[in-house]
């Protein structure tokens, strides 16, 4: 190599700067100044020199040194980077060493949260205050909830009155690791308490007895007014408030489904089924003006199996670009003519103008919610129907009026039943299924089969859209995962992001 | 393809040093550039973002054998670092552990090293690592 590095002093190069973003520059500096005074030639004024670091050769520069002892020529290149910022020293706090001889250079808005406690405890003011039992027993008492607690829980006061954990619980507050340590230690005891036999019971108490009520201290107490209740009771979709002489025997409301825009009168379902057995010419919900809606309806409504499945056909005639509809269009269709629709065939879908299904096909989880109780609701028909085996007096096995009401709570369960009539759609059609043979179960089972002999971008296509949305734009990659997932989103993108 | 002489491959290098390669994301440049055996080398790689890494300078010495570079060089992090194929006491990387080092092949260079060292950082498995605080170093 040559020596000009050691000849070549007061001489001014230009040198190329490349920032780690942005495009290059060039600057043209003298080789005997030093580091700082290129950086602070190169600070702007979101770029302050202190946060600038300059690696040359393999060597990151230090702001005393000469330009001259780095050798730096002739358009050579000086790589330019931004120091780390606060999240960097946050991270660098909670790593193995957290004060260690690092630059301090990166200013002292580290987590302003900390510094702020610890200035806090610091104060000599705070500190005194805090060494006074007394004074710290006050102002625990002049809160009113507290006090609460405390007259409540005996060993709650003492500990509070004991200035010596009070001032431990303050150390640790100064000390993230300490206090990082004690939380730790904190969820451990919890968990091994949980271990316990009847530990999680204890937790609870001790839960209810002390933890709320000082959470609750901490908000203001919502009172439990009768407006709050409704509100809840509507988002829960139970509306109706049974009566309080009669049997409860509506069907319980389904949390999952999404609200129903207006709420029709319901006809009290308890007081039909008394009547049943024996009852064959005469059908209570022909008379009933909601069962005609739905397919359901048209079911007792026609009599005939054969436009039974017709009438699903027309109900859920608009096509609808969901999974789900396309499933219930295929097996409306492989049921057509041949056999009476599935009671778990989705009454509630064929009504024109509410189509309640559309809020579960959006929702991933909540579709695989209902193939499941799908699957349920068809183990449970084809015990219901091997108890059936003398058709010719179907109704002499109808279980007694108390049973429906459970039947209808496990269909009440189902999202597509949204409103009144969707339910009452639901309760004709699992009549009419118990008055079938067990042709039923046996069409029924293949017709659900065709359902999942779509192909997977068909059956998928709701959670496709939405991982298309997240910006997972490889198609095949994601009904790999969907498949991979069974059609659950979540672990899905977990997969994806694996892949 | 004639073999490139160890000097010519290292000057080479030690010019595309200077001048500033790649993304500028590594650097590296001689250590003493009076050494006439170009040997010892001095390199940086810039912590990959998004990872524990991102904003960290990471300081490397790498020392070219005479048989350069039929053989790989050998490699050691002079900053802390903690990552599966550097060794926690003393900062060497294990060339066992380095697809590049472990598969050298003479067209390889000092750049080929570090990028690969940059990428080892920031792959899934590395990436999260908890790391010691920045400019501690290996002793």
């Amino acid at each position: 190599m040559d020596d000009s590095d050691t000849t070549a002093p007061q001489q001014a190069i230009v040198l190329t700067i490349r920032p780690s973003s942005g495009s290059t520059f060039t600057t043209a500096i003298s080789t005997d100044s030093t580091v700082l005074q290129l950086k602070e030639k190169l600070a702007s004024a979101d770029l302050p020199a202190a946060a600038i670091r300059l690696v040359y050769s393999g060597r990151v520069l230090k702001d005393d040194d000469q330009l001259s002892v780095y050798s730096i020529k002739e358009g050579h290149t000086i790589h330019m980077v931004k120091s780390a910022t606060n999240r960097a020293n946050e991270q660098a706090a909670q790593t193995v060493r957290p004060n260690s001889s690092t630059r301090s250079s990166a200013g002292p808005d580290g987590s302003d949260e900390q510094a702020m406690l610890n200035t806090l405890l610091d104060n000599p003011a705070i500190r005194d205050m805090m060494a006074n039992p007394e004074l710290v027993r006050r102002m625990m008492m002049s809160n009113p909830q507290t006090r609460e607690v405390m007259e409540n829980n005996p060993e709650v006061a003492q500990m509070l009155n004991d200035p010596s954990f009070l001032r431990q619980s303050l150390d640790i507050a100064r000390n993230p690791k300490l206090m990082k340590q004690a939380l730790r230690n904190n969820d451990r005891a919890l968990s091994n308490l949980e271990m316990i036999p009847g530990g999680f019971n204890h937790l609870r108490r001790m839960y209810h007895s002390v933890q709320e009520p000082m959470e609750a201290s901490r908000n203001a107490p919502e009172p439990s007014t009768d407006d709050l209740n409704e509100r809840f009771a509507a988002r829960l979709n139970a509306d109706t408030r049974p009566n309080a002489g009669a049997i409860n025997t509506t069907a319980l409301p389904n949390p999952w489904a999404p609200p129903p825009r207006s709420q029709t009168n319901t006809a009290g379902p308890g007081s039909m089924f008394p009547g049943m057995p024996g009852m064959r010419g005469f059908n209570p919900f022909a008379s009933n003006p909601f069962a005609m809606e739905g397919p359901g309806g048209a079911v007792r409504a026609g009599g005939s199996s054969g436009s039974a499945g017709s009438g699903a056909q027309a109900g859920s005639a608009p096509a609808f670009p969901s999974p789900f509809a396309a499933m219930m269009n295929q097996r409306m269709g492989a049921m057509n003519g041949n056999s009476p629709p599935n009671p778990f065939g989705l009454p509630g879908m064929g009504t024109g103008e509410g189509f309640p299904a559309m809020g579960i096909s959006n929702n991933p989880e909540m579709f695989q919610q209902m193939m499941q109780f799908n699957q349920m609701m068809r183990q449970m028909q084809q015990q219901q129907q091997q108890q059936q085996q003398r058709p010719s007096q179907p109704y002499s096995q109808i279980p007694p009026p108390s049973a429906f009401p459970s039947f209808a709570n496990m269909f009440g369960g189902m999202p597509p039943v949204t409103d009144p009539t969707a339910t009452m759609g639901t309760r004709s059609s699992n009549i009419s299924s118990s008055n079938t043979t067990s042709t039923a179960a046996a069409t029924a089972t293949p017709s659900t089969a065709t359902a999942m002999t779509q192909s997977p971008e068909e059956r998928f296509e709701a959670q496709l859209a939405s991982l298309r949305d997240m910006g997972f734009s490889d198609t095949s990659r994601n009904v790999r995962a969907l498949l991979a997932s069974g059609g659950d989103v979540n672990s899905a993108i977990e997969f994806l992001l694996r892949m | 393809m004639a073999k490139i002489p160890r000097n010519f491959k290292l000057m080479e290098e030690l010019e595309k040093g200077e001048k500033g390669i790649g993304d500028g994301t590594c650097s590296y440049g001689l250590s003493d550039g009076d050494d006439i055996m170009m040997s010892n080398w001095n390199g940086t790689i810039l912590g990959p973002g998004h990872t524990v890494h991102e904003n960290r300078i990471y300081s490397l010495k790498i020392h070219c054998g005479p048989s350069y570079p039929d053989m790989p060089p050998s490699v050691s992090f002079l900053s802390r670092v903690n990552l599966p194929c550097v060794n926690q006491t003393t900062g060497e990387v294990d060339p066992q552990k380095l697809t590049c080092l472990r598969n050298w092949n003479r067209n390889y260079g000092l750049e080929t090293v570090l990028t690969d060292l940059r990428r080892e950082m920031a792959s899934p498995n590395n990436r999260k690592l908890p790391q010691p605080s920045e400019g501690t170093m290996f002793n």
